[in-house]
């Protein structure tokens, strides 16, 4: 459905983006991940028309986004980060608004705009004025927007951005919910967004995709190392010997943050295990056998963080080994914006 | 033509909906009011009640007939020096009219949507230019009303030669489509309404007192020419007058659609500034 290949933005001689490609099935949901200032914008911006890449080419639903803008701009519902409203109109006749922009006429119109008012539950603040809605309702009304047109994809730019952790679960399950058989690229920095709503990331770092793949099979990969968190009580510097003797365990180590500090409450080891074979069994074992108090025993899972992390200090090390090859060509007129 | 009605539609509605069209109509009504009446009407009235005065005077003393005393005629004494007024009050008001036209998109990012709407950005300027438009056709209209009034009034009628006087309307109606067009321009070059209506205020300001250099003394006359060229106020006179020349209309017509097209590209150099 989607379908970027080789983009390229420069801003003067800066390059927000730098050979940025991937692909999107149709029905997907695909997560774009990456700290601020990443390029996720200007990635999306390219998308939808806002203006042209530098180079490299972009197809959405089979048609060019360079030559065959309209096209593109007929199926593309957009919501921009800032979420930019004309707040003085009210929720009903704004979105009437922008169906008829998109030009659906007559009695369409009403139709589809009392489809997505009810859609994205907005039925209580149909004649409010836009600039009278809480920032919630208003991120409604920019989704209701780009739905109107029922458009096969929806492009949206940090939909959960400044909302209260109660809004940022509706506006999550409502991006859910009205996907449906819908193409949606939603960007956010926020993980566990992710994690929740799409099928497949694509982790954007300054400029450059550092992993693109499902879920699943990101986690996965990193997932040959498991640790565990063992809160043990007594003489903790036995345990510590004790659990790095069995064989297999890859380290120990205090983790004097989790501990506070108090001894009564027990101190906190952090376990390097092999996921195969599982040793968390002999580990327990073997700190109660010492005499000591097993407290708690809980496995850290492998979090997107870990893998955001990890993607991006690999691809620092790939980066600082190859700089001296690439001083000379090009730092002399591309810099990427740090964060 | 859907979009560019949706644009239409929302401009017209959002410019009765906020003060604006309001505070620029009822100044320039009291303006315009003002100068009809007082400057005008009263001192016409008083000229007509004296006039048989003079002209006695004047047959008894052939002195006088060197002097400039015209026969008192409502369309020669009133029609050019009154909408030579109103286009001076129009350079005043013009500017918040036009201010926040597109600025205004520009500041809240609402721009970003029209930018990736099926729309093209002829579509955008002509609708809020024809949203302007309405609002200035109002402010015209009114003073059609106002000259109507002496022959609603006068026993005979026939007051208003209604001839030059849809010529001096037709000057008047140019006159302001140019205006907003060139308020346009400054309206799309930034996000700050003042600084655009300022800019404009500007540009109309000196399209105005350059004309001044065309009748001044000591002038080259080559500079004469270029200021009776430029200025946007002289074009208007003899079309006030009465006198329509097609090089008047067409260089108001010029100035209309070559500030549309700069507002338009002004609009476009954000897909390759960026």
């Amino acid at each position: 459905m989607i379908e970027v290949e080789n983009l390229c933005k420069f801003y003067g001689s800066v390059a927000a983006i730098r050979d940025v490609s991937f692909h999107v099935e149709k029905g997907e949901i695909l997560g774009f991940l990456g700290p601020n200032g990443a390029g996720k914008t200007t990635t999306m911006r390219i998308l939808t028309g806002y203006f042209p890449a530098t180079s490299g080419t972009a197809r959405v639903a089979g048609f060019d986004v360079f030559n065959q803008l309209d096209e593109v701009r007929k199926r593309i519902g957009y919501l921009p980060e800032n979420v930019p409203l004309y707040t003085d109109m009210s929720v009903d006749s704004y979105l009437d608004f922008a169906a008829q922009i998109k030009g659906i006429s007559g009695r369409d119109r009403k139709q589809a705009v009392n489809k997505v008012v009810s859609d994205c539950g907005l039925e209580t603040m149909r004649h409010r004025l836009i600039k009278k809605l809480s920032k919630g309702y208003r991120q409604r009304v920019g989704l209701a927007q780009a739905l109107v047109n029922d458009p096969e994809v929806l492009i949206l730019d940090e939909p959960t951005v400044g909302l209260d952790p109660k809004q940022i679960k509706e506006i999550r399950s409502l991006v859910k919910d009205l996907s449906g058989r819908r193409t949606v690229i939603l960007s956010t920095h926020i993980l566990p967004e992710v994690s929740m709503t799409c099928n497949r990331v694509v982790i954007i770092h300054q400029g450059r995709i550092i992993a693109a793949d499902t879920l699943a099979n990101l986690t996965q990969q990193n997932a040959t190392n498991t640790e565990i968190l063992a809160t043990v009580r007594g003489d903790v510097d036995r345990v510590e010997n004790i659990v790095r003797a069995i064989p297999g365990v890859r380290n120990v180590a205090r983790d004097t943050e989790k501990s506070n500090g108090r001894s009564d409450q027990g101190q906190v080891l952090r376990v390097g295990l092999p996921t195969e074979p599982d040793l968390r069994g002999k580990v327990a074992r073997a700190i109660t056998d010492s005499g000591a108090e097993l407290i708690d025993l809980r496995s850290r899972e492998i979090t997107l963080e870990d893998v955001f992390i990890r993607s991006i200090s690999a691809e620092n090390a790939r980066e600082s080994d190859s700089a001296e090859g690439m001083v000379i060509s090009e730092s002399s007129h591309v810099e990427v914006p740090r964060q | 033509m859907k979009a560019f009605l949706a644009i239409f539609k929302r401009e017209v509605k959002q410019y009765f909906t906020s003060p604006i069209a309001y505070v620029v109509l009822v100044i320039f009504s009291f303006l315009s009011a003002w100068f009809y009446a007082i400057g005008f009407l009263f001192q016409f009235s008083e000229y007509c009640e004296q006039y048989p005065m003079i002209q006695m005077q004047m047959q008894q003393n052939p002195m006088m007939m060197n002097q400039n005393f015209p026969v008192p005629n409502f369309t020669d004494l009133i029609i050019p020096g009154y909408f030579g007024t109103l286009s001076i009050v129009l350079i005043f008001l013009v500017p918040l009219l036009t201010m926040r036209a597109i600025s205004e998109e520009k500041r809240q990012g609402t721009i970003e949507l029209l930018y990736t709407y099926p729309l093209s950005d002829l579509q955008v300027v002509l609708a809020k230019y024809m949203a302007s438009m309405v609002v200035f056709t109002l402010m015209a209209l009114l003073v059609v009303f106002y000259l109507m009034i002496p022959d609603f009034f006068s026993k005979e009628g026939g007051v208003v030669a209604w001839k030059p006087a849809s010529s001096a309307i037709l000057g008047f109606y140019l006159f302001g489509a140019a205006c907003i067009a060139i308020g346009f321009i400054f309206s799309a070059l930034t996000e700050n309404q003042i600084v655009s209506a300022a800019l404009t205020f500007t540009l109309l300001l000196f399209m105005w007192v350059v004309g001044w250099a065309a009748q001044g003394d000591n002038i080259p006359e080559q500079w004469k020419k270029v200021a009776e060229a430029v200025s946007l106020t002289n074009r208007s006179s003899d079309l006030y007058k009465g006198l329509v020349h097609l090089s008047d209309i067409v260089f108001y017509l010029c100035v209309m659609v070559g500030s549309l097209f700069i507002t338009m590209r002004s609009l476009e150099s954000h897909r390759w500034r960026a």
